[in-house]
Parts: structure tokens; sequence; C-alpha cells
């Protein structure tokens, strides 16, 4: 999720330089919350108990849902107009793999498609969120 | 709806920037208004009148309302 701040007023710059501070932060430990979960589950030469290995693999949720909360606190200190390109490219994006995933679910069932891997879903909400808004936001240039 | 944003401006001298600055909004959204591609909320309306001193219907005119006085 990337900003720029070119033709921003100081307050909203800085929201938007604490924003890209923040979100690195929350990259950098998920990354760490990955690896960490990654090593204990298949690395180690014991092997956890299924409790400890559920607790383990929904770990990276926790710097998952501080990016989410980064990107609301960001998306609060925009103005109006810039708050109206967010909805609409994130309107397109759920629509888009919403209903792709949805039609590709079908397809996986009677035309016996490859299966998607669930964990595929996210990245594609923030890719297509991200073409979504270059292209909303050219319509109000 | 319409407005003379552009007019307005350019009487005082001021860029999209300034613009932009006074009311705390970026310069694209500036320029969005001015070329009718966005309708300000009303607290935005409202606020760019104090910052212009005029009364709101003054900056902005309904397009249908204008049509319909035209007939």
């Amino acid at each position: 999720m990337t900003c720029d701040t070119g033709d921003l007023p100081p307050k909203a710059k800085r929201a938007s330089l604490a924003y890209m501070r923040d979100m690195a932060i929350c990259a950098v430990v998920y990354v760490g919350v990955v690896f960490g979960a990654v090593t204990l589950i298949r690395h180690m030469p014991f092997s956890l108990p299924q409790w400890l290995v559920v607790i383990v693999a929904l770990t990276p949720l926790i710097p998952a849902l501080m990016m989410v909360r980064t990107y609301m606190t960001y998306l609060r200190s925009m103005d109006e107009l810039g708050r109206r390109i967010q909805t609409e490219a994130w309107l397109i994006s759920a629509a888009v793999v919403g209903l792709g995933t949805f039609t590709y679910s079908f397809l996986e069932e009677w035309a016996h498609f490859p299966r998607l891997d669930l964990v595929w879903i996210f990245p594609a909400l923030i890719f297509v969120w991200g073409v979504g808004s270059f292209f909303v936001r050219r319509r109000y240039k | 709806m319409k407005n003379r944003l552009k007019v307005l401006r350019a009487e005082r001298n001021w860029s999209q920037a300034d613009l932009a600055d006074r009311l705390e909004v970026s310069r694209q959204s500036v320029n969005a208004i001015e070329t009718g591609k966005y309708d300000p909320s009303l607290p935005l309306a409202f606020k760019i009148a104090r910052v212009f001193a005029m009364p709101i219907e003054q900056i902005f005119s309904d397009d249908d309302a204008v049509q319909s006085a035209a007939q």
C-alpha cells in the first residue's frame, strides 16, 4: 500500500510519511513472525501439539491487523476526495477478486480446474486495489 | 454543479497549491473541484466560502436550477 506526498498540504504530508514508516515497521514484524512460525512448525526437530500449531499459524494475523489499523489511521487523515478514491478502488478490488474467485470455484468444481490456494486471495485484493486506485485517481485529474 | 473557484482564485493570485493549503486538502482535490470532476461535500463547500469570504451561493450554482430558471 503506497502513497505519494507530492501535492499534499503539510499536515497530510506528515500523516503520509507516518503511514509509510508504520507500514514498513509492520512489514518487518510480519516477515519476522512468518519466518518464526515456519521455523517452529516445519524446521524444528520436535513436533508441536496440534493446538500449538494452530496458535502459531494464527500469529501472522497480529502484524496483519497492525497493517489494517495503520491503513485505517492513514485513510482517516486523507481529505474527502482521497477517501473517495480509496473507497472506489477497494470496491473495484472486492468486485474483481470476489467475483473472480467465486466464478473460479465453479470452474474448480465442474470443469476440474486446478485448486486455487486461499493464500493468494489477499495479495490479489491488494494488487487489484493498487491498479484500481491508479485508474480511479486518473479520473479525478 | 458549477463553481467559480478558478476565477476567484485567479482574482487573488492564488495557485491551486495555495488554495489547497488554505482548505487543508490536496492540490488534486482543488483541481478536481475546479474542473467539475468532483463536487465537494457541504462542510468543504462552507469552508471554501469562508476562505473566499463569500456566501456559498455566489461560488457554487446548481445546474438544474439554472436550467429551470432559463425555461
